[in-house]
């Protein structure tokens, strides 16, 4: 780990970042994957940027607010995706660390990004992507570049453009603006380090998340539990007895960015829910994907995971 | 500044890159807290904050507000706590490596009211490896201290 | 306290000591080791950045590193082969190319990341099997299991059978991952001796290679070795090598890079230093299983008796003479008329290979647990009553008679104890809209002893001394071994001592193999046998006499008391040597089990749950029931990780473990862990007097992944020959229009 100091008050300038709980920004660190010179934590103003708060459609969560915070806040568990979404990821310890602005913003897991004696366009712009054409299993199918092809990891980011929902930025200058999560993360392109559209001493102070529709979250992992997703879906309907009226879909684990499945809400709208209509929509879903040397199993992995999400959403609905 | 680790005061590291766990084990002679990754993948190194879990390895010491306690602060004088007490009936150990943070996070799971059946005690408890695989006897050991407290 | 391990306490106040978190008066420097990216080439250091640094004492790498002499191993692990930092050459990713030594941690990292390391002209490696064709050689032996093997004309009766079943098993390579990470400590002593604190599990061997590497005295040799283990000399060592409690292994702490790293840092540091290993080094700087392709062909009549076993292992190994020793049990399991091996082995650019629990077994068996799958199917019999019929009374491959086999039993309680007979069938629905599947499989692992050396003394005042520097690593050796000795001695346990540093007195079998209580605790025998005579001379009493609650008690029930009796002679001590022809019997010796699985599969998903592992085994003697069952059941739940997750992956181009991580190759969590039952069948008490222990851990992973498969293949219909059964595994096994799932999950 480079040398850095720790602020409390203050804005990030260049070279410098927030820290919240730490869980993504201390393990790259340690790894020399970031080296920030400055951070500044944003430990001090917790209590003004964390809790949860409620109107009738919408919930209002400080971007400072723990994963173990929200998951168990009742507003919550009524969202069923999103209460999925939280205690399904990583583990009891890092959810009550981690904070849900830090979780939208958690990095990717590519072993090579992780790896610095391994060249990464991400890590080092220019220095190549030896994950295209390398042990890319876990790789994303979805929204890739000829420069970088690293998946998104996270779980409540996916949830989060499934619902439409959108966070407030303060810049360093105070001003407030509100963006849709979906607008949040940006595809590689030739860019790879650029992974976001926060400008330099951006702070996420709030997350808000409309409520209602029938939801759910599927996440398939390797193992029951502690590990990110191979594959993952958010669903949420707005049914109409039993036909859809309108349909959100996302993916995870499978795509660069947290993935919003606009093909598949199209094929689910004013149909009826039936195993045939949850995969049409699963395979419209994935219908541009790119798999590359060996990730393409997580193709039909991902179309099984929208399918399921699907069904369970609809079961949920009733 | 100070660290408050178990009850007592302890200063705090100058090199702000410093993490909590190896402050207490390179610093402080606190080595009852275990490193099995120091990237937060195997829950060795769990002490709690203020009553809650988490992992010291992710932990920058600058940045902790709150009481630690560690497994050496558990047991109050010579006693074991429940806990402790329990994962020696159970035998929910084998090496013991990973022993320490599943005790601390064990006594999280409790307090937070999420041991109330085997299956949640495995969900709530699958932060922390163990290599030796001594779950089910883990299980059994935070069954009966929820059991313990629940019969008050 | 009575009924926990003797270290139990310590372990759950956090007050157990394991290398990394010993304090010494004159604290180590810290070394961290500087590994290759890739895994050809030449390497070239640019040193200058880390040792400008205030807090970096020196850097070595192969320029400035003592000159090491070979060492003979047989454990056949890496240093055999190559010792660490004498060349430029890089042979593998993950190679030890330096080392920094610094004030602390910190200091010590900062040196590490200022290291310019640069690899030249390195050419494409192979590291896995596919990529290595050419490099396959036909071997006649594999390791410490045999590569070629033939009776009768099996082809031939292969040809001829009315039933036959093939099966391309492959597996990928993983790693032990013990929770502790590991460290060494060592310091060069002012007589020209080294002193190493370290977590060994074959602590005379490791102190061998550390002597043999560093040309100390004939005594820390392979000389010196051999001359302590077969003739019962002591020697004057100058390698101290302190063993520690281990915070796991599973096979992984033997003769590792660390143990030479450590002293060649102290050497050129001119003082103690420690070196600490991250997780991420522990992937390339110890070692894994490797990486295995089985196409096994059997051939059965109509009943599914086996005529002929015909077993073609491809096996790859690293730089490592080690090689996973598949073809040394299949022919041991079932009946049959007719066998052939043939193994090929490839060395590959990677790390040696080593030990893992079941090192061989767990594979072989797992190929041939999925053929006696497919002959069930196809002569339509119950998978259990294949096995029934095919039950072999005597060692099939050699003829011999079993020392003990309850394997009968095993199938039977396992059964019972399961419900396997009225089990419900296999893709029924289950309420929650997964479907079920029911798989078992046999266990077997070789009964193995090695040579161990120890010495006794009890004292005037009461105790037991025994001089053996055994492991302790989890498998409960300590506590073991103590209450084997308070019931030889006649003492309470807590009056037996264990000196587990002693580098002269007592040379201790490796705990290797699960075989380290049975071959230690003979040779302990055998000089508690002797001090017995003594202690008859002195009585008058017979030699046929025995210590008996304090008591030396002879046949007729004539007794003297053992505290009179050594104040008399004063302090006995004696020494005890086992185990010198490895055990070798006109009896063959193994541990058998049989497991079942019951599984839940999400139809859509995939996703598979095991809801339940049954397993009963005939492991001997069961000294310790409760830790013996943690053995089993440990073990257990590593044979399902080993069938649904566990596998380190590669770059093909770089030749790395791309991840190496304890979080990204995973491991079971306790959310995996499934309701696990282990029974205790044959012959647990043992016959009076005799040891009659057998394997434990080691037989019980064995089996697991083919009862995994098969309750895959029950529910889904799907057949997996590749290890682990991941989601890849599964999709290719299974596809949408095969697997109907009308009912599920809605
Ligand atoms: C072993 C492991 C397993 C995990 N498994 C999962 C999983 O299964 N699913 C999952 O979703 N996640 C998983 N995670 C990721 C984890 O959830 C994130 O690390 C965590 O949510 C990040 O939150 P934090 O508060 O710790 O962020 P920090 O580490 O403090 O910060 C992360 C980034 O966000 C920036 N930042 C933080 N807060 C703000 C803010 N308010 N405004 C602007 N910038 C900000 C920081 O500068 C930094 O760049 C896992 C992590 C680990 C270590
Ligand atoms: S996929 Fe992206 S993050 Fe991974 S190595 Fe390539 S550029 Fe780096
Ligand atoms: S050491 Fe902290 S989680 Fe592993
Ligand atoms: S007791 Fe060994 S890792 Fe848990």
């Amino acid at each position: 780990m480079s040398a850095f100091d720790i602020t409390e008050g203050g804005t990030p300038v260049d070279g410098a970042a927030w820290i919240a709980g730490g869980t993504t920004m201390v393990d790259l660190m340690k790894l020399g994957a970031t080296a920030p010179s400055r951070l500044f934590d944003l430990g001090a103003q917790r209590d003004a940027l964390s809790g949860i708060s409620e109107t009738s459609d919408t919930i209002t969560l400080g971007a400072l607010t723990t994963m173990a915070d929200a998951a168990k806040h009742p507003a919550i568990r009524g969202l069923t995706a999103v209460h999925t979404a939280l205690v399904q990821a990583a583990s009891p310890q890092i959810r009550e660390m981690a904070t849900l602005g830090g979780n939208l913003l958690q990095r990717t897991r590519c072993s090579y990004f992780r790896d610095t004696r391994q060249p990464c366009n991400k890590r080092v712009p220019g220095s190549g992507c030896p994950a295209i054409g390398g042990e890319d299993g876990h790789h994303a199918v979805l929204g890739g570049s000829a420069q970088c092809i690293a998946t998104y990891p996270g779980d409540f980011a996916v949830v989060c453009v499934a619902l439409g929902a959108e966070i407030t930025i303060r810049a360093s200058d105070g001003s407030e603006r509100k963006i849709p999560v979906q607008d949040l993360h940006r595809r590689p392109g030739a860019t790879p380090h650029t992974e976001t559209a926060l400008q330099t001493g951006d702070l996420i102070t709030a997350i808000h998340l409309p409520k209602g529709g029938a939801q759910s979250y599927i996440k398939i992992r390797d193992r029951a539990s502690y590990a990110f997703a191979t594959a993952s879906a958010a669903v949420v309907l707005h049914m109409d007895g039993a036909m859809v009226t309108s349909a959100r879909i996302a993916l995870g684990g499978l795509a660069t960015v947290p993935w919003r499945a606009a093909t598949a809400e199209h094929v689910l709208k004013g149909s009826m829910i039936d195993q045939k209509t949850a995969f049409a929509a699963g395979e419209a879903a994935l219908q541009d994907a790119h798999p590359t040397l060996t990730n393409a199993h997580r193709v039909e992995l991902g179309i099984r995971a929208v399918a399921k999400a699907i069904l369970s959403a609809r079961g949920n609905s009733v | 500044m100070t660290l408050c680790i178990n009850g007592a005061d302890y200063p705090m590291p100058n090199d702000p890159r410093t993490t909590l766990l190896d402050h207490m084990r390179e610093k402080l002679n606190l080595t009852g807290t275990k490193k099995g990754c120091d990237h937060g993948q195997c829950g060795a190194c769990t002490v709690l904050v203020d009553g809650k879990r988490v992992l010291s390895c992710l932990q920058l010491a600058q940045t902790v507000r709150g009481d630690v306690t560690t497994i050496e602060g558990l047991s109050k004088n010579d006693t074991l706590h429940p806990m402790q007490a329990a994962f020696l009936e159970h035998d929910a150990y084998q090496c013991g490596f990973c022993t320490p943070g599943q005790i601390m996070s064990a006594v999280a799971c409790v307090s937070e009211g999420h041991a109330g059946s085997d299956a949640e005690i495995a969900d709530w408890m699958s932060g922390n490896l163990c290599r030796c695989a001594a779950y089910p006897q883990i299980r059994a050991a935070i069954a009966s201290v929820a059991q313990a407290e629940a019969e008050g | 306290m009575q009924g926990h391990r003797i270290e139990g306490a310590d372990k759950v106040r956090g007050l157990a000591k394991y290398t990394d978190d010993l304090r010494f008066a004159t604290p180590p420097l810290i070394a961290l080791t500087a590994t290759s990216p890739v895994a050809r080439g030449r390497v070239q250091i640019d040193t200058s950045a880390a040792l400008a640094l205030p807090g970096t004492r020196c850097v070595i790498d192969h320029t400035n590193a003592p000159r090491l002499k070979r060492a003979i191993l047989i454990s056949m692990c890496e240093p055999g082969t190559r010792m660490p930092l004498q060349s430029d050459q890089v042979e593998y990713a993950g190679q030890p190319v330096a080392i920094v030594v610094a004030d602390s941690l910190h200091a010590a990292r900062d040196a590490l990341a200022a290291l310019i390391v640069t690899i030249e002209n390195h050419d494409a490696p192979a590291v896995v099997l596919s990529d290595a064709e050419n490099r396959l050689k036909s071997v006649r032996r594999a390791g410490i299991g045999p590569g070629a093997m033939k009776k009768g004309d099996a082809d031939a009766a292969l040809a001829d059978a009315s039933v036959s079943a093939e099966v391309n098993a492959h597996a990928a390579p993983h790693h032990q991952n013990p929770m502790e990470p590991g460290a060494v400590v060592a310091r060069w002593d002012p007589d020209g001796g080294v002193t190493v604190h370290a977590a060994v599990q074959w602590h005379h061997l490791d102190a061998s290679m550390i002597g043999q590497a560093f040309g100390l005295s004939w005594a820390d040799g392979m000389t010196g070795l051999l001359g302590r283990a077969v003739l019962g000399t002591s020697g004057k060592s100058k390698v101290r090598l302190h063993n520690q409690l281990s915070g796991g292994a599973f096979g992984r702490n033997i003769s590792y890079l660390a143990l030479l790293l450590a002293p060649i840092a102290a050497k050129v540091a001119g003082g103690p230093v420690k070196l600490v290993q991250s997780r991420r080094d522990t992937f390339s700087l110890m070692s894994h299983r490797s990486e295995v392709k089985q196409r096994l062909r059997v051939g059965a009549d109509t009943d599914g008796k086996l005529k002929a076993i015909v077993l073609e292992p491809d096996i790859a190994r690293g730089n490592a003479a080690f090689v996973e020793p598949i073809g040394e049990m299949p022919m041991q399991l079932y009946a049959h008329d007719t066998h052939r091996l043939t193994t090929r082995v490839a060395k590959l650019d990677l790390p040696g290979a080593g030990w893992m629990r079941g090192p061989g077994v767990a594979h072989a068996i797992f190929a041939l647990e999925q053929a006696m799958d497919d002959l069930a199917r196809q002569v339509g019999k119950d998978p259990l009553d294949i096995r029934l019929a095919n039950y072999s009374e005597k060692n099939p491959a050699n003829g011999k008679s079993w020392e003990a086999k309850a394997l009968l039993e095993a199938y039977e309680v396992g059964a019972a104890k399961f419900g396997w007979r009225d089990r419900p069938k296999g893709g029924s629905v289950r309420p929650d809209g997964r479907v079920s599947g029911f798989g078992m499989a046999s266990a077997i692992d070789l009964g193995r002893q090695f040579p161990a050396h120890a010495t006794v003394t009890m004292t005037k005042d009461g105790r037991v001394v025994v001089s053996l520097a055994v492991s302790e690593m989890g498998q409960g050796l300590l506590t073991g071994l103590t209450g084997v000795v308070a019931e030889m001695t006649g003492v309470s346990p807590d009056r037996v001592e264990f000196k587990r540093e002693a580098t002269k007195e007592g040379y201790a079998a490796g705990s290797i193999g699960s075989t380290g209580t049975y071959s230690n605790a003979a040779a302990v025998k055998t000089a508690v046998e002797k001090i017995i005579k003594k202690l008859a001379k002195a009585g008058g009493l017979p030699k046929s006499s025995k210590l008996q609650d304090g008591m030396l008690v002879a046949p007729n029930g004539e007794s003297a008391a053992i505290s009179d009796l050594l104040s008399r002679t004063g302090d006995l001590t004696a020494k005890g040597r086992a185990g010198l022809t490895f055990g070798a019997s006109k009896q063959a010796k193994a541990s058998f089990g049989a497991v079942f699985c019951e599984m839940a599969v999400d139809p859509i998903t995939l996703d598979v749950e095991v809801i339940r592992l049954v397993g009963a085994y005939d492991c001997g003697r069961v000294l310790q029931p409760k830790i013996a069952r943690a053995q089993l059941i440990g073990a257990m739940i590593m044979g399902m990780g080993q069938a649904l997750m566990e596998e380190t992956r590669l770059d093909r181009k770089r030749g790395h473990w791309t991840n190496a991580e304890i979080g990204e190759a995973l491991v079971p969590t306790q959310a995996d862990c499934p309701h696990v039952e282990a029974h205790f069948v044959g012959d647990t008490q043992g016959k009076p007097g005799a040891l009659d222990f057998k394997g434990i851990a080691e037989t019980a992973i064995v089996g697991v992944s083919p009862a995994i498969a098969s309750a895959f293949a029950d529910a889904t219909g799907g057949v997996v020959h590749h290890l682990p059964l991941n989601h890849a595994a599964r999709l290719a096994a299974v596809s949408r229009a095969q697997f109907s799932f009308k009912e599920a999950a809605e």
